[in-house]
């Protein structure tokens, strides 16, 4: 009764009640914030905190899963000094995951042609 | 965001000299700066992944993808299994069903029938229309809560029909191959490459039993049910690394390195030159052929350091199977542009949170 739909997982309401991110700043700890990322998980999650820790101006960075009906993450970055704030750390550790997706869909597209061409074309049962 | 920084100090150390004093305290006050946080500060050292396809049939690929970090793989391989688009039958209307499955059962199994999905894609802005004017013959589908029309629509539907009647005797098998698509250029039911077995078995029939409904397949992600998967297998593993101390080899007898070569179910180690200097040198041979059986490691025991066995870091190689729904080199290509648009969407939408601080 007090399910809800299937899709609530991975979409967000039609009525933008929901934000897709949204901020809380610490208020004990300097430049920390804790972000809310809704509709998302651990493969999200994981990566941009991973990505984040590569950032030297980052002293801390973790996300978990608040509760596991509810389809948020919550991602925690601390940064060294006010010169890069938590925002700007993510968004630069986001570009940087963009550009890296870039590279691979790349290296993929080319590495796929040189085996096709190795093997002239396999049988294929799709369209 | 660095170089707005030292462009501010350069330009402060210039004008000091000779500007007013109010000009000099707005410099000094722009020094110990909050620093604006909507600027892009230049990312921190990009990773350059490397990509290997090792194998590719008409429904599996092996390739190998190094370089990079182990949430990235894992973030590749979640996203294969559930959150690449596809077509799926979502609605079934029953007009006739005297079969031994109840409408319900018969909706689920109609459910999991792997569906072409080609056009289940991303583009789905494209206005082209086809000849016959049905609906979009280019663009992706749309999905049904995201389309325009009242309930569904070409654009973001494809209606299946069917119609069967048993007049035999024999028991009759209704299988995917009667399920008659609308639209087969736009998605139909995938057939499977092995022959007897390439269509899906619905359900049996026996003599003056009839079944009659139309399917209303639709896009959407294995995240919100598993029928939307396009992957059957979405695996990563680690290859391992062995490595072999020639030191603490030499000062073992001839007839512990027989041993210790004669250890490894694999014969992964082997004596360099058995006839010439009989186990004087060890070595091996491609170590992805390690099964980890560590059986190497259990003689380390006794010879401390003679071998290490790890996982080569930064290494995966990933095997990916596909439903029939999608190719196995589209389902990679796909589900590198969904993480994609995941962090795109955090990017852009992180730019608003931040200003609403
Ligand atoms: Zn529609
Ligand atoms: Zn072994």
């Amino acid at each position: 009764m007090n399910k809800p739909d299937d899709f609530e997982c991975w979409r967000l309401p039609d009525d933008d009640s929901v934000p897709k991110v949204s901020m809380i700043k610490d208020q004990k700890v300097a430049n920390a914030v804790a972000l809310v990322i809704e509709r998302e998980d651990h493969t999200l999650g994981n990566m941009l905190r991973m990505q984040l820790l590569e950032d030297d101006e980052v002293i801390f960075s973790g996300y978990r899963v608040p509760h596991p009906l509810e389809p948020a993450i919550q991602l925690k970055v601390q940064t060294r000094s006010e010169q890069v704030t938590p925002v700007q750390a993510v968004q630069a550790g986001v570009q940087a995951l963009i550009g890296e997706l870039d590279v691979l869909r790349d290296r993929f597209d080319s590495s796929l042609a040189q085996k096709r061409r190795e093997f002239a074309a396999p049988p294929r049962g799709f369209p | 965001m660095f170089s707005c920084s030292v462009s501010l100090r350069s330009r402060t150390s210039s004008t000091l000299s000779s500007d007013s004093p109010i000009k000099i305290l707005l410099w000094l006050h722009l020094l110990t700066w909050s620093p604006c946080p909507h600027t892009v500060r230049a990312a921190p050292m990009k990773r350059m992944p490397q990509v290997t396809v090792d194998e590719l049939t008409a429904d599996t690929i092996k390739f190998t993808l190094s370089n990079t970090d182990t949430s990235v793989a894992n973030a590749l391989r979640r996203v294969m299994l559930a959150e690449v688009p596809t077509m799926a039958i979502d609605k079934v209307e029953f007009m006739e069903n005297t079969t031994v499955l109840h409408d319900d059962f018969i909706a689920h199994r109609l459910g999991l029938i792997p569906l072409t999905s080609e056009h289940a894609g991303f583009d789905t802005d494209s206005t082209d229309f086809d000849a016959a004017g049905l609906g979009p013959a280019l663009s992706a589908f749309q999905y049904n809560r995201d389309c325009s029309c009242q309930a569904f629509c070409p654009r973001c539907t494809v209606q299946f029909d069917l119609d069967v009647k048993a007049k035999e005797d024999s028991t009759l098998y209704v299988t995917s191959e009667a399920l008659k698509s609308e639209f087969e250029s736009r998605c139909k039911v995938a057939v499977g490459n092995d022959g007897e077995n390439a269509h899906i078995l619905i359900v049996k029939m026996r003599k003056g039993q009839a079944l009659k409904l139309k399917a209303y397949a639709q896009k959407g992600i294995g995240k919100e049910h598993a029928k939307w998967g396009p992957c059957c297998t979405a695996v990563f593993a680690y290859e391992p690394e062995v490595e072999l101390n020639h030191k603490v080899y030499a000062e073992m007898s001839a007839e512990e390195r027989a041993d210790f070569v004669d250890a490894c179910p694999k014969k992964l180690t082997k004596p360099y030159n058995p006839d010439d200097r009989p186990y004087e040198s060890i070595e091996t041979d491609e170590a992805s052929a390690c099964m980890v059986c560590l059986d190497c490691l259990e003689r380390a025991k006794d010879f401390p350091g003679i071998a290490k066995v790890r996982d080569r870091p930064q290494y995966f190689k990933f095997t990916v199977e596909s439903t029939g729904a999608l190719a196995p080199d589209k389902i990679v290509f796909r589900a590198i542009e969904v993480l994609k648009r995941k962090l795109e969407e955090v990017r852009d939408k992180l730019a608003s949170a931040a200003l609403m601080e």
